[in-house]
Parts: structure tokens; sequence; C-alpha cells
């Protein structure tokens, strides 16, 4: 230019080119690989800090709970639910009678009586979350889960 | 009509150039925008489907001072293996074998079933709970644990995990769960 040539034949002029290509792939391996993030959530719970595998055994447990029983049924690939022996069997019934449970414990005077979940080993993690969602649908919050049994999961 | 007169033909051959500053400018904003999004430095969180709850409380990642460990229990198919029943196409899959389900913390794998990968996992999440405790030598410690547990993993995997950590004195435990989708 300098000399009064084009902007064309201008020796030091920048190729882009190569740069467009890098970018272009960058690009594409950045597209390819992007998923977007589900969006998640949590439930707080706590484990026993003076109970289960640090407290000593208790002697004679007097039943003051609300106890879920949660069984898989292998052969129809179903989760059998009791609440104190009860058979429950939808959703609706099992949040009635866990409510109903903590009232009359509430009525004796007892308002921190908690609702223990105790499912076997085999029982799939989204049914055990779905009777925690249940417990909290109805405003039961002390919700606690059961040591596993010796030796269940080894 | 002199001043009409006056006004110079457009250069036809510098209409029609490529100009390709814009573009760059736009690919380098998708660049920017992919790479700033993407997930690479969440080796943390592996890939599991969570089980829906609808009354779960959003995560911001924030963790206390004392901070958080993630604790993923996930189907493992990683060598190869193939398990027909985790793969259902609907979801519905659900694995029973014990052997396919794994731990994994911080991008490592742990077997809970092979002892000597389970004293790993104990050694590393009493570390973790050392962290978290005022004085050391107390037996409650107070690091955060999340657990992120498939929705198909078998309850005792996770409270085989529950176990240990109550072992190491964690007992502030959040559960992963995702919000269902409001046409279910």
């Amino acid at each position: 230019m300098a000399h009064g040539g084009s902007s064309e034949d201008n020796p030091v002029s920048l190729n882009v080119a190569p740069m467009v290509d890098i970018i272009f792939c960058l690009c594409i391996f950045f597209m390819c690989s992007f998923h977007f993030k589900q969006l998640e959530g949590k439930m707080e719970s706590w484990l026993p800090k003076d109970k289960g595998v640090f407290g000593d055994p208790v002697p004679n447990p007097i039943l003051e709970e609300v106890r879920v029983f949660m069984r898989w049924d292998e052969s129809t690939g179903n989760v059998i639910r009791k609440v104190n022996a009860k058979l429950v069997g939808s959703d609706e019934e099992l949040g009635g009678i866990m409510e109903d449970g903590i009232a009359k414990f509430k009525s004796l005077g007892r308002p921190d009586t908690p609702v223990i979940i105790d499912a076997e080993p085999k029982v799939p993690w989204k049914e055990v979350i779905k009777v925690m969602d249940i417990c909290k649908q109805h405003k039961l919050e002390k919700v606690e889960l059961a040591a596993p049994m010796p030796g269940a999961w080894k | 009509m002199s001043k009409h007169a006056a006004v110079k033909p457009p250069d036809v051959e510098e209409a029609t150039s490529l100009n390709l500053v814009p573009m760059v400018d736009i690919m380098f904003l998708m660049l920017l925008f992919f790479m700033l999004g993407s997930d690479m430095g969440q080796r943390e969180l592996e890939e599991v489907t969570l089980p829906l709850a609808s009354t779960i409380k959003e995560d911001k990642g924030d963790a206390p001072k004392e901070g958080r460990t993630t604790i993923n229990v996930y189907h493992d198919l990683k060598r190869g293996a193939s398990c027909p029943e985790f793969e259902k196409k609907d979801g519905s899959g659900i694995c029973r074998n014990d052997e396919h389900w794994k731990v994994g913390i911080r991008g490592h794998d742990y077997n809970p079933k092979d002892k000597l990968e389970l004293d790993k996992l104990r050694g590393l999440l009493k570390r973790d709970a050392d962290e978290g405790k005022a004085v050391i030598g107390d037996r409650v410690s107070e690091r955060l644990v999340m657990i992120r547990a498939d929705k198909a993993a078998p309850y005792g995997a996770v409270q085989h995990v529950m176990n240990i950590c109550a072992e190491c004195g964690i007992y502030k435990i959040e559960v992963g769960a995702a919000q269902p989708s409001p046409d279910k």
C-alpha cells in the first residue's frame, strides 16, 4: 500500500481461513460434548449421632414410631409396603395412614415421633425416595432410615 | 441533476466480496458460550438418573465451610459389560446384580463388594470427615455428604454408603433427586 498497491496484493495481510477452520472445529467439539445440566435438587436428612452404629443397644425398645416396611417382590417386580403390619396400596393411602399415626402420637404428648423407613436392600432407591417425598408432602419432617441388618448388603 | 451526475457508480466487485468479520465474531461468541457452558469441571458428578421427588429444595451447590463430599451410586458398564436388565428402553430397568453397582467419589470408582476398595473408600471418607471436625478427635463431623444415587440402585447400596458415613462421624446427609416435569 505504501507503494500505492491495493489491499489484495499486500503480502502481510492476515489470512483468516485457518483461524476460521480451527474455530469451526472447536465449535463442533464443544457443541458435541455439550449437554444441558439436569435440574437437580436435594432432600436433607440426618444420620443418628447417638444411636445406630455408635450407641449401645436398647434393652427393651418400646415402639414409638410409625414404621414403613418395604419389601421387594422379585416375581412381580413391585414393592410391597406395610405400615405397622398393615398392607398399603396407593400413595394417598400411605400418606393418610402415616399422618394419622403421627397425629395419634402427638395427641399422646410425643410430638417428636419419627416415621421410620425400613426397606429391604433390594428395594429400588426411587421407591424409598417416593416414601420420603410423600412424608414431606404430608408435612412429616421427622423421617429416619432404619439401620441395616448386620450383613444385609455384603 | 448535476449533483446526481456526480455520484460515482457502485463498484460491483467490492460489493460482492465476502466479509468474514461478522461470521468470525459470531463463531467466537458461540465458542465462548459452549466453552463456558460445558461441564468440564464437574468430574464429581457421575451420570445417574436421579429419582423424582416433588418436595426437593433447589441444589445451589453451596457447601458449608466444613466442605461437601459428593458420593455417586451408579450402574457401572464401563468395562464393556452389558446388562439387559438395566438397559430397558423405557427406563424401568432394575438391575439386582450387586456387582454392577459402584460408588464414585471425585472421579474414582469403588466396588463396595471388594474389601480392599471398601477400606480405601472408608479411609477417604474418614479424611473428609476429619476436615469437618472442630477438634481433632471429635466423634462427630460437620462435613456435609451429598448422595446422588441412581433411581434404580438397590437401597442396600445406598444404605451401605450411609453406614460408612455414620462410622466416620458424618451425620449431615443430602440425597439427590430431580424435580418431575410438570406434564407428568
